[in-house]
């Protein structure tokens, strides 16, 4: 059993109730490009995914024919899938990877007008493709969030 | 499959002592924004802000001057943590279903 510490984050915003969230380093060895990302620990959310600027700078290596709609609170989305990893790091120190199938959000470019900031801000989901897998325990009075990798 | 991917994917951070380099310094950069958030928003309120080494290295009411704010200062893009400071009320429901 392995465990992942998570943390409560206020995702840069001053009045807003923290959510739960965690580190770890996000690669897509298709364009072997990896970046570090802190998720939104999400039970509402089925899938992994980047979204807001962590998309936006991925947006010209993705394959439009990955490209499929997703519904979610806020009205419907395209995503593009592609294989990735989450490398985690246990309590321990030890690096822990778990594959899947990543969701990238599209946001569309435009030479004249940049994004709307509040597309941007959209913060990256830890989702149940994960939770069903693993364990999570959250305790947030006690400010106590972990994974259980088995 | 997995310890493959996990290889590549250190491979592609540069190694495991870059990784965790790495990785430390992004812990310590959202460390130090949500421990200031409230002296950051006073001085940089409802816009992007760019922190490397612990420091404010950009900010700006869009994202795109950020970026090139730092490509201009020679940072490197992938280990400056960008974010947008908000002061206004919000409730955030976010879901990918």
């Amino acid at each position: 059993m392995r465990i992942i510490k998570c943390y409560l984050s206020n995702f840069g915003h001053r009045n807003l109730m923290p959510a739960p969230a965690v580190q770890a380093y996000c690669f897509i060895p298709r364009i072997n490009l990896g970046t570090n990302v802190e998720f939104m620990v999400d039970t509402g959310a089925s899938a992994t995914c980047l979204n807001g600027n962590y998309a936006f700078g991925l947006q010209g290596h993705m394959r439009k024919d990955t490209l499929s709609p997703s519904t979610g609170i806020g009205g419907q989305c395209g995503y593009y899938e592609e294989d990735a990893v989450l490398v985690f790091t246990d309590t321990k120190g030890q690096e822990l990877s778990f594959p899947l199938e990543l969701s990238i959000q599209r946001i569309r470019r435009c030479l004249w007008r940049q994004p709307k900031s509040y597309i941007l801000q959209t913060p990256c989901l830890l989702g149940r493709d994960l939770f069903s897998k693993w364990e999570l325990r959250y305790n947030h009075r006690g400010k106590n969030i972990t994974l259980i990798a088995p | 499959m997995t310890p493959k991917l996990l290889e590549k994917a250190l491979k592609a951070a540069g190694g495991l002592e870059e990784f965790k380099q790495k990785r430390d310094q992004f812990s310590r950069e959202l460390v130090f924004i949500n421990e200031n958030t409230d002296k950051l928003l006073e001085d940089y309120g409802d816009s992007w802000v760019a922190v490397y080494d612990c420091k404010i290295v950009a900010h700006s009411k869009h994202y795109n001057n950020i970026l090139s704010q730092i490509q201009k200062k020679g940072l490197p893009v992938e280990q400056v943590v960008t974010r947008f400071l908000s002061s206004r009320e919000v409730i955030a429901l976010y879901s990918k279903q």
